[in-house]
C-alpha cells in the first residue's frame, strides 16, 4: 500500500484501508481527504489485494461498487491503467492511495502497509 | 428543480473550483417468458406489464449517470433511466438528480430528487449488475418500490461503533406516479412523506429498520365514476351506500410502512432476508406483511440461489352491504343496483395480493462489469389475490404462474 512520499501518514491498519478502499470514509484517520487510485495495471495484484483485503474476487469487489456508485453514495475511484501514470499520479496527488508490488514501489510513493500475496 | 436548490445552497462555495465530472452507466438486456394466459407480470406498477410469451420489456433497460464534484464539501448527481414505464412524461426517467452538501464524515445533506431508503435495494433497485437476482423479488418490492422515489431532502448521519458503522437517515418529500394498477392505471400522490432508516453494517453483516408514513391520494376516472354512481343511488334503496363510497375514495389517506431486513455475506454465502408489514385507513388497500429469504452460494464465478417469497392480508376482506331488495323496482334498475354492488365488492378486492414464490437461479460473472443470469419463478396465487399482477379482465385469475428469465447485465 503507498501514498504520497510527502505524505504525513506513516502507516495504515488493515481496517482503516477497508475503511478507505471500499469507500466507506473519504479521508485518512487523521482528517485529511484520501484519493484512490485503483491499479488496473495489474489484473494479478489487483484480484490478490481484494482477496487480502476483503475476501472478495473481483467480480464481488465490481458488484459491490456498483450500488454505492449508483446509488450516488461515493464515487468509485479512479483506476490507472498504466504503471508510470500511476506512479506520476501518486507524485502529483498529495493525497493519493493506491497499491503496487513491492517491486515497483518508486521514490515517489511511501509504504503505509504490506500484504503478503 | 436544481436550480431553484441551488438558490438555497451557498453558491459561491460550489463555484470555487472547476467541477470535477464522471460519466457512468450500467444497464440490462432480459427476456422472460411467462406462461399465464391473463396475468401481466411487471416488475412494479411504473412498468407496462408483459403478458402470455416471451417479453423483452420487462427487465430491459438502462441507466446513465453524471457525477459532478465541486470541492470536497459539494457534490451532485443526476441519473436517467430508461425502461417500459407506465408514464410517458420524461421527467419521469429522472431517477436521481440531488445535490449533497457533506460538511464533515460523519453528516451528508442531500437535496433534489431522491429514493426513499425504506429497504435493501432501494438504491441500486435496478442495477442489476448490483444484485443477484433477476430482478428484486416481487412480493416484498412491487408495492413499495414503486412509489418510493421522490422530491425532497434527506439527512444522513454516519459514525463507527467498534467493527460496525452505524448510519441513521431521515428523509421528508412528495412524489406523484402513475401506476400500472392489477385492473386500471391510477395516479397516485404521495404528500408529507416522512421516512426513518436505521442501519448496522460490518464486513459481512447488514442489519436495517426503517419506518415511513405519508399522506396519500389516488386519482383514477374510472373509480371517480364508480363513486359517483354509488353515491347517486338513494339512501332508501342502499342505506350503506355513502359510506361504502366514503370507504372506497382514494382521498387523504393515510399509509405507514415498518421494514426490517438483514444480510450475510462471507463471500461464499450470500444470505439475505427482508420482512415488510403495511397499513393504511384506506379500506380496499388492507394491512398486508411481506416477506422473503435468500440463499445463495458463491462457486469461483457461479453463484448459484433460492429464494422464497410471500405476502398476504393480514385481515380478511370487508363485506359490503348490499342494497335493499325493492320488489317495486323495475328489474332493469334491479341489476344496475346489484351491478354497481359487484363492483364496489371489486373495488374492496382488487388491491389483495395473497401469493408466494419459489425461485432458483444462477448468476455468471463470466467477465469484468458482466453477468448473466438464469432464473425460474414458480408462483402460486391465493383467491382474489393476484393484484401484484395486470388482470387481462377482472376477475382473471390464475392458480400457478412459472415465469423464466435469462438477463445479460453490464456497468459502464
Amino acid at each position: 500500500m503507498v501514498v504520497n512520499a510527502e505524505s504525513s501518514i506513516e502507516s495504515l491498519t488493515h481496517n482503516e484501508l477497508v475503511d478507505i478502499f471500499m469507500g466507506r470514509y473519504r479521508t485518512f484517520p487523521n482528517g485529511r481527504s484520501v484519493t484512490v487510485y485503483e491499479n488496473a495495471s495489474d489484473q494479478q495484484v489487483r484480484e490478490a489485494f481484494y482477496r487480502s483485503l476483503v475476501n472478495r474476487n473481483l467480480a464481488q469487489v465490481n458488484a459491490y461498487w456498483a450500488r454505492l456508485q449508483f446509488s450516488g453514495r461515493v464515487r468509485q475511484p479512479e483506476e490507472i491503467r498504466n504503471l508510470e501514470s500511476l506512479s506520476e499520479r501518486i507524485g502529483s496527488t498529495p493525497s493519493a492511495i493506491s497499491f503496487v508490488r513491492s517491486s515497483d514501489v518508486t521514490e515517489k510513493m511511501k509504504v503505509v502497509h504490506r500484504f503478503d500475496l | 428543480m436544481l436550480l431553484c436548490l441551488s438558490l438555497l445552497l451557498p453558491w459561491s462555495e460550489v463555484a470555487l473550483a472547476e467541477p470535477d465530472v464522471k460519466f457512468s452507466g450500467f444497464g440490462n438486456i432480459g427476456v422472460i417468458h411467462n406462461d399465464s394466459r391473463v396475468l401481466g407480470f411487471h416488475r412494479d406498477y411504473t412498468m407496462e406489464a408483459s403478458g402470455h410469451g416471451w417479453s423483452a420489456n420487462v427487465d430491459s433497460m438502462m441507466g446513465l449517470q453524471l457525477n459532478a464534484r465541486f470541492n470536497n464539501h459539494f457534490d451532485a448527481m443526476v441519473q436517467v433511466l430508461l425502461m417500459d414505464r407506465v408514464s410517458d412524461d420524461l421527467e419521469d426517467a429522472l431517477e436521481w438528480a440531488f445535490i449533497r452538501y457533506q460538511p464533515n464524515e460523519q453528516w451528508s445533506f442531500r437535496a433534489g430528487r431522491l429514493g426513499l431508503d425504506l429497504y435493501m435495494l432501494s438504491e441500486y433497485k435496478d442495477v442489476s449488475y448490483a444484485y443477484l437476482w433477476a430482478r428484486p423479488v416481487p412480493e416484498f418490492y412491487s408495492v413499495i418500490s414503486s412509489t418510493t422515489r421522490y422530491n425532497g431532502l434527506d439527512i444522513t448521519y454516519s459514525r463507527h461503533l467498534n467493527d460496525y458503522m452505524f448510519e441513521a437517515r431521515l428523509a421528508y418529500g412528495n412524489n406523484n406516479s402513475d401506476l400500472a394498477g392489477a385492473d386500471q392505471t391510477v395516479n397516485i400522490e404521495l404528500d408529507a412523506i416522512g421516512a426513518l432508516t436505521l442501519s448496522l453494517s460490518s464486513h459481512d453483516w447488514l442489519w436495517r429498520l426503517a419506518f415511513a408514513r405519508s399522506d396519500i391520494s389516488g386519482n383514477n376516472p374510472e373509480a371517480d365514476a364508480l363513486l359517483s354512481m354509488i353515491e347517486s343511488v338513494p339512501a332508501t334503496l342502499w342505506p350503506a351506500g355513502r359510506s361504502i363510497a366514503a370507504d372506497i375514495r382514494y382521498k387523504n389517506r393515510i399509509s405507514e410502512y415498518y421494514a426490517a431486513g438483514a444480510r450475510y455475506d462471507s463471500g461464499h454465502w450470500l444470505i439475505q432476508s427482508e420482512l415488510g408489514y403495511t397499513d393504511t385507513n384506506w379500506q380496499p388497500l388492507q394491512p398486508y406483511i411481506s416477506g422473503y429469504i435468500s440463499i445463495g452460494r458463491r462457486v469461483e464465478d457461479f453463484t448459484f440461489y433460492g429464494v422464497y417469497a410471500g405476502v398476504r392480508h393480514t385481515e380478511n376482506t370487508p363485506e359490503v352491504e348490499p342494497p335493499l331488495i325493492q320488489p317495486f323496482l323495475p328489474p332493469e334498475q334491479q341489476m344496475q343496483l346489484s351491478a354497481l354492488h359487484q363492483a364496489a365488492e371489486h373495488a374492496y378486492q382488487s388491491s389483495r395480493q395473497q401469493q408466494h414464490t419459489f425461485s432458483a437461479g444462477v448468476r455468471w460473472d463470466f467477465a469484468e462489469d458482466f453477468a448473466l443470469k438464469l432464473q425460474w419463478d414458480y408462483v402460486n396465487i391465493g383467491d382474489q389475490g393476484s393484484a401484484l399482477w395486470v388482470r387481462e379482465a377482472p376477475e382473471s385469475q390464475d392458480q400457478r404462474v412459472q415465469l423464466f428469465s435469462i438477463n445479460l447485465s453490464f456497468v459502464f
